[in-house]
């Protein structure tokens, strides 16, 4: 019986995420694999050797990890935790909307997670891990996705509690994802701004930071998620000006 | 009698159709503007963005560069520097305008009233554009007031308000049409993806990469060849063989795109309501 109705209240809340939501980091991993097709095609057309297009292919799809993915997350976000018709309603319930609200974005995490794990774990099967990964570990790999993916959600939900509007949040998102490759040189030459490069792998490899920049966009990613679940438990933070 | 004499003094706008669209034109235009620029939230991220901005200013207002020797090559450098990021911030702040009906569930209303469908769509995109148009406005006056105190020339006002409505304005107002656009056929979520990504494709991918890409040509849409063909500069500030021709080319392609997306949506739309 309680399995029976954890399965109904994840049918439920998988019908609240919505088809979009949950479609949204499948879209993006075939806009990326047609990007990469497109450059492993054109590097092969210009003469290059298999093993460089695999190069060249293998680059798209640490896009698609490290960028591409993360920012869907963080938009995925940034719009579920704002959706609510029926807020007032369950503000007035019995049940915390703090726990509901923070199990919500644990669903979040945990398909996107789910999804780019997977993705991650096809590219290395099927050959496109760029030579320069293959010196992580399996854990080191993991955590190379995770973090900017869990510091995009993270933010993404903060940044909808803190601002009352999806799109805004949306658009500082987006804003902060292009700000990565527009001052990417900045960042990076930066002693201190560069331990919080969110495309270091893609951008630069794996310099002697590497491992300590990680594990502070990791850290960086739990704070958010503190003030995240904090913010829930404002009412104010969530009712606008009708508290 | 008062009532009588009222109607007399004021022409009924009811009795010609287009005296009625352009009171409905107008009507929305006043709506929408106000309606976006008193979004706070609209400020608060600009006042972020700006904050990235000011951070890069001191490199920008004393650069070293040979190609920075006056005060409008800083400022056509700062009207270019902008111009990479505000406009993308604008389509994305203006992704959630049309389907806002849709949530509020005042679309249905509004079809019913004597408005038309092209004003209140006109309506929309001129006063939602305008107003994100605001703040990216004032930050720019920040930087060129800047510039004119750091270089002590205030005569490059007018090369300022030049330069401005040819980016700025002409990027936002085609990003804008096809936000708005766009959002009548998809989810906001997903447009504000794919524009970002659409953003990076489209104005910072390298030609030579091999992947096929719109920037460097006339749909170039952080205006980059309309800047550098309106305001040739002679220190190779921007790219050089940019004729003034192939910059009118960009600016005729890049508004004409956006009538085209404005006029798609209006079509889609009407079809939309005649199949309802």
């Amino acid at each position: 019986m309680p399995f029976q109705l954890l399965w109904q209240r994840l049918r439920y809340e998988l019908r609240i995420l919505g088809i979009i939501n949950i479609g949204l980091p499948i879209i993006v991993a075939a806009i990326y694999l047609g990007f990469s097709y497109l450059a492993g095609s054109f590097a092969l057309r210009n003469g290059g050797t298999d093993a460089y297009m695999r190069f060249q292919a293998g680059r798209g799809l640490l896009a698609l990890l490290e960028n591409g993915l993360p920012l869907a997350g963080g938009l995925i976000a940034a719009v579920v935790i704002s959706q609510n018709p029926a807020l007032e309603l369950h503000l007035s319930l019995p049940a915390r909307y703090q726990r509901v609200g923070a199990l919500r974005l644990a669903l979040i995490v945990g398909w996107a997670a789910l999804f780019t794990g997977a993705v991650a774990a096809l590219v290395a099967v099927t050959g496109f891990w760029l030579p320069q990964l293959k010196q992580l570990s399996v854990v080191e790999s993991a955590l190379m996705w995770l973090a900017p993916l869990l510091w995009f959600i993270a933010a993404g939900a903060a940044l909808a509690l803190l601002l009352r509007s999806r799109a805004v949040s949306g658009a500082v998102l987006g804003l902060i994802w292009i700000a990565m490759f527009i001052f990417k040189d900045q960042l990076i030459k930066d002693p201190i701004l560069q331990n919080v490069y969110l495309f270091l792998t893609e951008e630069v490899g794996t310099p002697s930071y590497w491992l300590a920049n990680r594990l502070i966009v990791l850290a960086i990613a739990l704070a958010l998620f503190v003030l995240a679940f904090w913010l829930l438990g404002r009412n104010e933070a969530l009712l606008h000006d009708e508290a | 009698m008062l009532a009588y004499r009222q109607t007399q003094r004021q022409p009924s706008v009811t009795g010609d159709p287009r005296l009625a669209s352009l009171s409905a034109l107008g009507g929305a235009i006043r709506y929408e503007f106000w309606m976006q620029a008193r979004r706070y939230a609209l400020w608060i991220g600009f006042a972020l963005l700006c904050l990235l901005f000011l951070r890069n200013i001191h490199g920008l207002l004393y650069t070293t560069a040979p190609y920075i020797t006056s005060a409008r090559d800083s400022l056509l450098l700062w009207a270019s520097f902008l111009n990479e990021f505000f406009p993308l911030g604008a389509g994305l702040l203006l992704a959630d305008r049309f389907t806002r009906d849709r949530k509020t569930r005042v679309d249905e209303l509004l079809d019913t009233t004597p408005a038309t469908l092209a004003a209140r769509l006109l309506g929309k995109y001129v006063g939602a554009v305008l107003a994100t148009l605001l703040p990216i406005f004032l930050i720019y006056a920040l930087g060129v007031v800047l510039i004119m105190v750091r270089w002590g020339d205030v005569s490059v006002i007018p090369t300022a308000l030049g330069a401005f409505a040819a980016t700025t304005v002409v990027s936002v107002l085609f990003v804008g049409a096809f936000a708005i656009a766009c959002t009548t056929v998809m989810w906001p979520i997903l447009f504000q993806f794919l524009f970002v990504g659409y953003w990076f494709w489209g104005n910072f991918l390298n030609p030579r990469e091999g992947i096929p890409t719109l920037n460097g040509t006339p749909l170039t849409s952080d205006a980059r060849l309309i800047i550098a063909g309106f305001f040739p500069d002679p220190g190779a500030l921007f790219d050089q063989s940019v004729t003034v021709g192939q910059a009118f080319g960009s600016l005729g392609a890049l508004l004409g795109c956006a009538a085209i997306a404005l006029l798609a949506a209006w079509v889609w739309l009407r079809w939309q309501a005649a199949h309802r």
